[in-house]
Parts: C-alpha cells; sequence; structure tokens
C-alpha cells in the first residue's frame, strides 16, 4: 500500500516540473535506493516512504526549503550522494544579480552612481529562491549571523556593499574557517560596520588610540568567546570554579593595534587612508605608515615581532585566533544551533569541535567537513528548534512553487517579513545578531531557543499574518512596484488535493520534514472538511495557512 | 555558558513552579478588578541606549579648569565650551552643561523636574581600583562587553545570569498590585528584554510603529478556532507549546488592549514622527488606559539603539540626540497632561558610558557613565553621584578614560523601588546585591532623589 502511494506522488510531480527549483534532476543515480529507471516508469526500487522522509529532513535542515523537485531528487539520490553533490556545486554569488539589474535599469557605475540599495535584496531572494547550490546559500546565511555585518548607514545604501559581503560567506563556506576569518576582516563592509577601516595608529601628540571595536568582537564574536571552553562547549573552571576569560581588555588594546593602518580601496585613483570613498567590492588596503609599530602581545603568549608590515601583523592575529582550542566548539555549537538544534548535547558539540580541529587529513578549519558532520550526526533524530521566522517565509515561499508573474521579473525586497517578524537577512540591529545563542524562553523548562528571544506578543501575531498574507494576498510578497506580482503556483497541490493521504504526505514532507503528527493532521483535515462544497484550491489554501501557523510547524522536531 | 545537569534541573524546578502561575489571565476575569484608583498609580519607564551613549558628552563640566581638563582628555571629541546648555547650580563646586540637543533635558532639569546620575554603573560590591588591581573583588561579567554589560544594566545582577531583571523582579514583589491583566504589567516596545524578566512575570510586547497587533488576513473565528485546537495537542513539545502559548498569550490580552484602547480619549499632546518618540507616544496611550487594564504598577522598557559611536561621535550624537531629548520632553508633557507628571519617572541606561579619550574617530568602550532621570517626582535641579575629574591619573580612570562606576546601579534601582512601593524586605529579592552596598560611598547619595 505505501509503495503505492509513494508512486503515485511520484507520478504526479513528475508531470508538474517539478515546481520551484531547488536540485536538479539527480546526476548520480547510482547512490541511495538507486534506481536509475525513467521517472515515468515507476519500479519496485523506486524511493520508499522512507527514503522521501530522509530527503524530507534533509531538506528542511540543509536548504531554504523542501520542494517537490527537491524532494524527489534527493529521495532517489539518498542524502549523502546530495550532500556531495551540493558540496561540489558552484556558487551562486550574489553581486552578478546586483549589476544585473543595474545595468537593466540603465545606471552606470562607472562615474560613481550607486545602485538602488535594494538590489541586494533582490539579488539575495533570488538566490534564496531558486539557486541550484541551496546548501551553500544557507550555510552563509548561517555564517552571516555569526560574522554579523547588517544594512546601517551605506550599506543600507550602496547595495555592493553587503552582496559582495555575503559573496565572501559563500566563497568561504566549504572552505577554511580560517580564510573566511580574514577575509572577512578585510572586507570593506565589516570595516566599515566595525569602524577598523581608517583605523589610525597611536597618536601621542593628538592623544588618540587605536580603535577596539574590532579588536574586541572579532575575538567576542567571530572566533572564540569570552569564555574559555572544552571541546564539547562547556566552560573551563578555576580553581575557585569560576569560568576563565579568554582575553582582558589589555588583550583588546594589543589587537586594536592589529587592525590598524587599513584604508578603502579604490579603482580609479591611488587609494588614500582616511577617505570615505569605498570600493566595496574590493579587500580593503593596508597602509603601513598608518599601522602601529612595535611588538604586538597576542593570546597565549604569542608576540608578534617589530617591523612587520602591517597585513602580516594581521596574517599572525588571525592565525593566533583560528588556531585557539575555542573556535570549534565555540562556532561549531552556533553553527549546530542555526542549522539543526538548539540544545545540542555536549557529545554533539565534541563532534562537531573534533572536525574543526581535524578534518581527518590533518586539516584544521575545514569547514566542508564541519558542515557535513553537522547535517549527518545522530542526535538530528532528536532536534527541536523554533524555526526563525525569516526561514518560515523562505520555504514556504519556495514549497508554493514561487516565482514571477508572467512577464516580470524577481523583485522581492522583504520589507514585509522584516517588519513583521522583525527578521530579514542582513538586518540584525547589532553585530549581536537578532538574537542571543543563550537566550532561554520564559516556561521553558531552562531550554535554549534563540529565535523565541525575537518570538514576542507582536511578531507572533505578524508572522500568523505573514503566512495568511502569502496564501490568501493576491500580491504575496512585497515587492518592487515596477516588478510585482510574485506570484505562487498552488497547482501541483490541487492537484492532489482529492485524494486525502497523498495530498497530507506531501504537506508533510514539504512543511513539517515528514514528521507532521496525526493530531495536527486531523485538525487540518476537519478544516478543509468544512469547505467540502468550495473549490479544491480553497481547501489547499486552508491546509496551507493551518499547516504555515501551526505551533508544530514553527518547530522543527518535538523532542524538546 | 555551561549547563551543569544540576543546573539544568534547578532552573527547571524553577520554571515549573513559575508555570502554576499562568501568565494568560481568563477572558472573564478582566474587568471586574477592583483596583482602579489612579492616585495609586505609579510606573517607570525604562530607555536602553543600546550600544553604550557617550554619556560624557551629554554631561559637560562648564567650570574653567574642569572644562579644560575635559578638553584635554577628549581632544577630537570635545564639544565647544560656548555650545554646552548651562544647567543650574553645581556639583562639587563645578558648573555642568548639557549637550547643544538636550534643551528638554535642561528645562525639566533646571525646573527642578530631571537629573543625572553621574559615573554610575554596574558593580557587584564596593569596588576600589586597588581591589580592582589585586583581583579581590567580585567584578561584573564580561566588563566593557556589550553584550554582557547591557544585562548588567537590565538584570542589576552583574554577577549572574540569573535570567530575571530589576523590572521584572520589581513587579514580582508586588504582586497585588496588578489584579487586572497581569501581562500589561511590563509592556515593552522593543520586543523580549532581560529587564522585565521575571520570575513570575515577563513582557507583553507592543510595536512602536503599530501598536497591539490584531490578527489579520484571514476569518478570525477560524483562525482562533483551529489555532485553539492545536494547542490542545497532548504530545506537545515544551518548545512547541511556548511558541502556542505566546501566540495564544498575544491575541487574548491584544483583544483586551485593543478594546481599552478603542474606548480610550486621545491625547492631544503632539509627538514626533520618529521612533523613539513614536515608541513613547505608546506608552502614554497605554498609561491612559491602566484602569481599563486594571495595574496600578507597570515598567514599560524601550530600546533607541545606534550609540556604539566607535566613529564620528560628534556627529552622530548631533543626530540621534535631538530624537532623544524630543522624545523625552514630548512625554513628559503627555504625562502632564494626563495628570500623572508625578506618578512616572522615566530613566535611561546604557550598555557603558565610553572612553574619554579619542581613537582618532570616536569613543570605544568603557564602564561608568551618566544616566538621566526624568518625571515630576524627581527631585531635580541638581546632580546626584560624583562626578569623576577628568585627568589622566583619577584613580578611577582604568585606562583611557574608562572610569570605575562611583556609585553603583544598585543605588539608583534602590531610589527607584522604594518610590515604586517595593517593601523594605522585598528589596533583598529585587536587587539582591543592594546589602553589599548599603552604606558604602558606592551606594550612597541617591536618597530622596525621588519623592512623593
Amino acid at each position: 500500500m505505501k509503495q503505492w502511494v509513494v508512486s503515485l506522488i511520484f507520478l504526479v510531480l513528475a508531470g508538474c516540473g517539478g515546481g520551484g527549483g531547488g536540485s536538479s534532476a539527480p546526476s548520480n543515480p547510482t547512490a541511495g535506493s538507486g534506481s536509475g529507471s525513467a521517472p515515468t516508469a515507476p519500479t519496485p526500487s523506486e524511493p520508499s516512504a522512507e527514503d522521501y522522509k530522509a530527503a524530507a529532513v534533509m531538506l528542511d535542515l540543509a536548504t531554504f526549503g523542501a520542494t517537490d523537485g527537491s524532494l524527489e531528487a534527493v529521495a532517489k539520490l539518498g542524502p549523502d550522494a546530495w550532500l556531495d553533490e551540493q558540496f561540489d556545486t558552484p556558487p551562486s554569488y550574489h553581486l552578478p544579480i546586483v549589476y544585473r539589474y543595474g545595468s537593466e535599469y540603465g545606471y552606470d557605475i562607472s562615474n560613481g552612481t550607486i545602485f538602488p540599495g535594494l538590489y541586494r535584496r533582490f539579488a539575495f531572494f533570488e538566490r534564496a529562491f531558486t539557486a541550484p547550490d541551496q546548501l551553500r546559500q544557507l550555510t552563509a546565511y548561517a555564517l552571516s549571523q555569526i560574522l554579523v555585518v547588517s544594512d546601517s548607514g551605506v550599506l543600507g545604501v550602496n547595495p555592493v556593499g553587503l552582496s559582495s559581503y555575503y559573496d565572501t560567506l559563500l566563497e568561504h563556506s566549504f572552505g577554511n574557517y580560517r580564510d573566511l576569518l580574514l577575509a572577512v576582516t578585510l572586507h570593506p563592509s565589516m570595516g566599515f560596520f566595525l569602524s577598523h577601516v581608517n583605523n589610525a595608529k597611536t597618536d601621542t601628540a593628538a592623544n588618540t588610540f587605536p580603535d577596539e571595536n574590532y579588536a574586541r568582537e572579532v575575538m567576542q564574536l567571530f572566533s572564540i568567546g569570552l569564555y574559555e571552553l572544552n571541546p564539547d562547549g562547556s566552560q573551563k573552571r578555576d580553581v575557585q570554579g569560576n569560568p576563565v576569560a579568554t582575553y582582558d581588555n589589555e588583550d583588546i588594546q594589543e589587537f586594536a593595534k592589529i587592525f590598524t593602518g587599513l584604508a578603502y580601496d579604490s579603482t580609479n585613483r591611488e587609494p588614500q587612508f582616511g577617505r570615505n570613498q569605498a570600493v566595496f567590492a574590493l579587500p580593503m588596503v593596508m597602509f603601513d605608515e598608518y599601522h602601529e609599530p612595535g611588538e604586538k602581545y597576542l593570546l597565549n603568549g604569542q608576540i608578534v615581532s617589530d617591523g612587520q608590515t602591517g597585513l602580516e601583523d594581521i596574517d599572525d592575529a588571525i592565525d593566533n585566533l583560528f588556531n585557539h582550542p575555542n573556535v570549534g566548539p565555540f562556532v561549531g555549537r552556533q553553527l549546530i544551533q542555526r542549522l539543526v538544534t538548539s540544545n545540542p548535547s555536549p557529545e554533539y558539540i565534541a563532534r562537531i569541535s573534533a572536525v574543526f580541529a581535524d578534518n581527518g587529513e590533518g586539516v584544521r578549519g575545514d569547514m566542508k567537513a564541519v558542515v557535513r558532520a553537522i547535517l549527518t550526526d545522530e542526535e538530528i533524530a532528536d532536534a527541536s528548534r523554533v524555526r526563525e521566522p525569516f526561514r518560515r517565509y523562505l520555504a514556504a515561499g519556495r514549497a508554493l512553487n514561487i516565482g514571477p508573474a508572467e512577464g516580470y521579473k524577481y523583485g522581492v525586497t522583504g520589507y514585509i517579513v522584516q517588519n513583521l517578524t522583525g527578521q530579514m537577512v542582513l538586518t540584525a540591529p547589532s553585530v549581536f545578531n537578532f538574537y542571543s545563542p543563550f537566550y532561554r524562553p520564559q516556561g521553558g523548562m531552562g531550554l535554549i531557543s534563540p529565535e523565541m528571544q525575537i518570538t514576542t506578543e507582536d511578531t507572533a501575531i505578524g508572522i500568523t499574518n505573514l503566512m495568511a498574507n502569502l496564501v490568501y494576498s493576491e500580491a504575496p510578497m512585497a515587492t518592487h512596484p515596477e516588478l510585482s506580482p510574485v506570484a505562487l503556483n498552488l497547482e501541483p497541490l490541487v492537484d492532489l488535493v482529492d485524494n486525502e493521504d497523498v495530498f497530507f504526505d506531501q504537506l508533510d514532507r514539504l512543511f513539517f520534514a515528514g514528521n507532521m503528527s496525526d493530531f495536527t493532521r486531523a485538525i487540518i483535515s476537519e478544516a478543509m472538511a468544512e469547505l467540502s462544497s468550495s473549490p479544491n484550491e480553497e481547501k489547499v489554501k486552508l491546509s496551507l495557512y493551518l499547516s504555515l501557523i501551526s505551533p508544530e510547524q514553527a518547530v522543527f522536531g518535538g523532542v524538546q | 555558558m555551561m549547563i551543569s545537569r544540576r543546573s539544568l534541573l534547578r532552573r527547571g524546578a524553577q520554571s515549573a513552579v513559575s508555570l502554576g502561575v499562568s501568565s494568560v489571565v481568563p477572558l472573564s476575569l478582566l474587568g471586574s478588578a477592583g483596583v482602579s484608583a489612579s492616585d495609586d498609580y505609579r510606573a517607570v519607564v525604562c530607555v536602553l541606549l543600546a550600544g553604550g551613549a557617550d554619556s560624557y558628552n551629554i554631561l559637560v563640566p562648564r567650570s574653567e579648569q574642569a572644562y579644560a581638563q575635559y578638553q584635554t582628555r577628549r581632544s577630537d571629541l570635545a564639544l565647544s565650551r560656548n555650545d554646552l546648555l548651562p544647567l543650574e547650580g553645581a556639583l562639587d563646586g563645578v558648573s555642568f552643561g548639557l549637550h547643544p540637543a538636550m534643551s528638554s533635558l535642561q528645562q525639566r532639569f533646571n525646573a527642578g523636574q530631571a537629573t543625572l546620575v553621574t559615573n554610575i554603573g554596574p558593580l557587584v560590591e564596593p569596588t576600589t581600583r586597588a581591589a580592582l588591581e589585586a583581583g579581590n573583588v567580585r567584578l561584573p561579567l564580561g566588563l566593557f562587553s556589550h553584550s554582557d554589560q547591557i544585562l548588567s544594566w537590565q538584570t542589576a545582577t552583574p554577577a549572574n545570569r540569573a535570567g530575571t531583571g530589576f523590572g521584572g523582579r520589581m513587579l514580582d514583589a508586588m504582586p497585588a498590585a496588578n489584579a487586572g491583566l497581569a501581562l500589561a504589567g511590563n509592556i515593552s516596545l522593543s520586543g523580549n528584554n532581560s529587564f522585565q524578566a521575571g520570575a513570575a512575570t515577563g513582557s507583553y510586547a507592543v510595536s512602536a510603529a503599530d501598536g497591539v497587533r490584531r490578527i489579520a488576513g484571514y476569518d478570525n473565528d477560524v483562525f482562533r478556532r483551529y489555532f485553539d485546537r492545536f494547542l490542545e495537542d497532548p504530545n506537545t513539545s515544551t518548545l512547541r507549546r511556548v511558541y502556542g502559548n505566546k501566540v495564544q498569550s498575544a491575541i487574548d490580552a491584544g483583544d483586551v488592549f485593543n478594546s481599552a484602547l478603542e474606548g480610550a480619549t486621545a491625547l492631544s499632546t503632539p509627538f514626533s514622527e520618529h521612533y523613539f518618540s513614536a515608541a513613547m507616544k505608546r506608552i502614554a496611550e497605554l498609561i491612559n488606559v491602566r484602569e481599563s487594564l486594571g495595574v496600578t504598577r507597570q515598567t514599560f522598557f524601550v530600546t533607541y539603539g545606534g550609540w556604539d559611536h566607535h566613529e564620528d561621535t560628534l556627529g552622530q550624537q548631533a543626530n540621534m540626540l535631538p530624537a532623544l531629548d524630543a522624545g523625552l520632553g514630548q512625554f513628559q508633557v503627555a504625562l502632564e497632561e494626563l495628570g500623572l507628571s508625578q506618578s512616572v519617572t522615566t530613566f535611561t541606561i546604557s550598555d557603558f558610558g565610553r572612553t574619554l579619550t579619542s581613537n582618532g574617530k570616536g569613543s570605544d568602550h568603557g564602564w561608568g557613565g551618566n544616566a538621566m532621570i526624568m518625571g515630576g517626582a524627581v527631585q531635580g535641579g541638581q546632580l546626584y553621584g560624583r562626578f569623576p575629574e577628568q585627568v589622566e591619573d583619577n584613580p578611577l580612570d582604568v585606562g583611557r578614560g574608562r572610569f570605575l562606576p562611583s556609585t553603583a546601579t544598585d543605588a539608583m534601582y534602590a531610589e527607584i523601588s522604594r518610590w515604586m512601593g517595593v517593601a523594605p524586605e522585598s528589596l533583598g529579592s529585587v536587587l539582591p546585591n543592594w546589602s553589599n552596598f548599603e552604606g558604602s560611598t558606592q551606594g550612597a547619595g541617591l536618597m530622596g532623589m525621588l519623592t512623593g
């Protein structure tokens, strides 16, 4: 019976072309339940219900949302082979889309014109909805909540700043964390955001000192955190039982000296220290005459010697931080929280720390190995995480085949999700992101749930209204006036609705990672029955609305 | 943060206790509350200047010698003496002025309705420079760090992360005060925060721009019927229950708020368009319906962020302070319109003061700073606390003009607690470290700052 149901879904999906993109058709049919048969000819070796369930879980965790097409592809390929494929998929960068819009709308940046800031939003949504490198896009998104830059000041105005920054995250998502940390340090958007661009050496006569901002946050937030950690993420304790600080204010002042001398690069004239016009697509450049001379004291007794260039100093300082034993558990735990679960066990963190320390080939900081380990860990079965409102919105759009209405382009700005939920990529209120990785909601039995920090009475209603808007509005996403409307395609689901089992299985896989309870299903089914005389599309809409606002959908995993 | 199994169990036990006290008031109980005497009403408004406002450029010495010291120490960050708005009186023989944007604060100060507490900051126990250097004093966690000091100010438990805040514990200590809609005790215009987290109470979030949000876009009855059913899931998980309850309490309380607000007389006091003024206006409107909500003790929380001025301190303060001053001033006028200027006290907190010395563009993270307090109950027209001499060898200077606070945050909070009506025997539960400071110089000097 089960096999028959699956085959039926398969037929229907194959007929509708897979909808909203994501993975392309499987290129490697040997993995997973491996059939190799033609899509229109189901055989006993077609993916099983379990294959679909495994695909639903993987796509829920590792992409911006499952789609009809990607469920089918991953079910056939198997999650491990799909990961291999994703790691090999070239990056879909954002900056080219910004330039594409610029050129389509006749902007010429050679004369210094700045494109409208919302192009970076268009670029993000186009990639999130359609890019084939979903795992890379999502990893960069997770990193954007650790190595935080936000759209303040010029970064909200000039789209190149944030798109180029996101591209830097994309470039290094499957590279090495050390290279990522250096690239972020030298990125002009970070230089602007944490003010280490045009940061000059000590001037005794003027009574001025190096800016401490980046020195502090690169340690507190981007690499090692405030306290010495064990590999399992727990804090080390001194003999009195107190946590051990990783650095003090003297260390901050030493690292502040390291990050002096950087200025914006320029394309059409000599760069100059102190100039405020940024070319955001190029790394900052070093002016050694503004770099603090002399020895500097790094952590763990390391000293950079006098007479090095500024960039050599920065290289040494990044190495010093990168090799600190905290980085694995500190960054690893947060990546687990973004991708999988809010309260990872010490054992889970320790497994990821071990992979961070050594990918099996003696390499430290291999992000590909770290991401794979996080997404294939045994603890995924026990994961629980309140979904980020922004990702709920993206996933709904993908599952419902969001696309430009005929004759239009993508032009999603994200303003509506930002206004109703307080969350939107690269708009955090500060370098401390949207929430603390240690936030414990009231009534949560001591559980950590960062996402609940932005789930207030206001935003809880806000996201509920957002889902109503998505399902019921004529123009479901806030769009650029010239580019609207964006449309959903509900037809694939409407085609299934007369067969309730098949329909609910598909809802389950698209929105509930294949884990929808009978309880929730019965409630939605009953609601749909009230519309028995209405068109099928209305039944589908009600089922979607109720699915998308249900606590079961709002929280991935039901263990904690 | 390490979670030991034991502490997890302890937290679990606390949560289980607080679960017994439902934060959702059954609708049937509302409107029957007997407490409504407006003369017994008190509220505090906590304005968080997130990012660490450079408050040594908000309050500046004007006396010749003290200004010269200021100018030397601040170099390119110094305001011009002629631009300062003079404050009446003097502190320790030094006269002061305010940043030129702070005209409402100046006016209220000179009218005796506002003050500043100088060089105040989080401390765990009386702390000297010598003890600090010897390492034999308990210190706030994460000194100079945004995320830590912002919590230290909100929680008044700087040595640990107990999870509750000063405002939340204050209302916990007065459980009879809000017999109507208990959820309306702590209202936040800026989402979840630590200041208003209590053991039994939390904060209720209202949008500064949109007010109390309602379910929209679909038939309300259908929504409710089915959403309520979802909440009955016997096999639900902790996080799903937390999430579902949040939505449900938002809907239930939102109805009460909105019906109260719809029946209220509109305020005539004009507010500006700026986000901060809009938030302060919402607060005034919510205070206006306190009787319909059945509350007599409230805290309000609003964040006005963006003060981490490592760069362009002068320019950014000149851009941002006018909105702060306007919002505070307009709010005070609205309170006068409501006849409640004696009943509501507004104060600012911020992550930290900043370095007196410049980084060539702005200032970096510090410790002690200057807090603003406004309201009819404030015995203003004078400064409180002790202003640190702005010289390089000041023993309070722990580096680059980062000042060890001369007054503990707890001293200000103790005064606010007394004014709000926290019983003396409950003060220890509201401010667990206060007993460390009683009788010490860092705990003294603020008694009588709030009266009535």
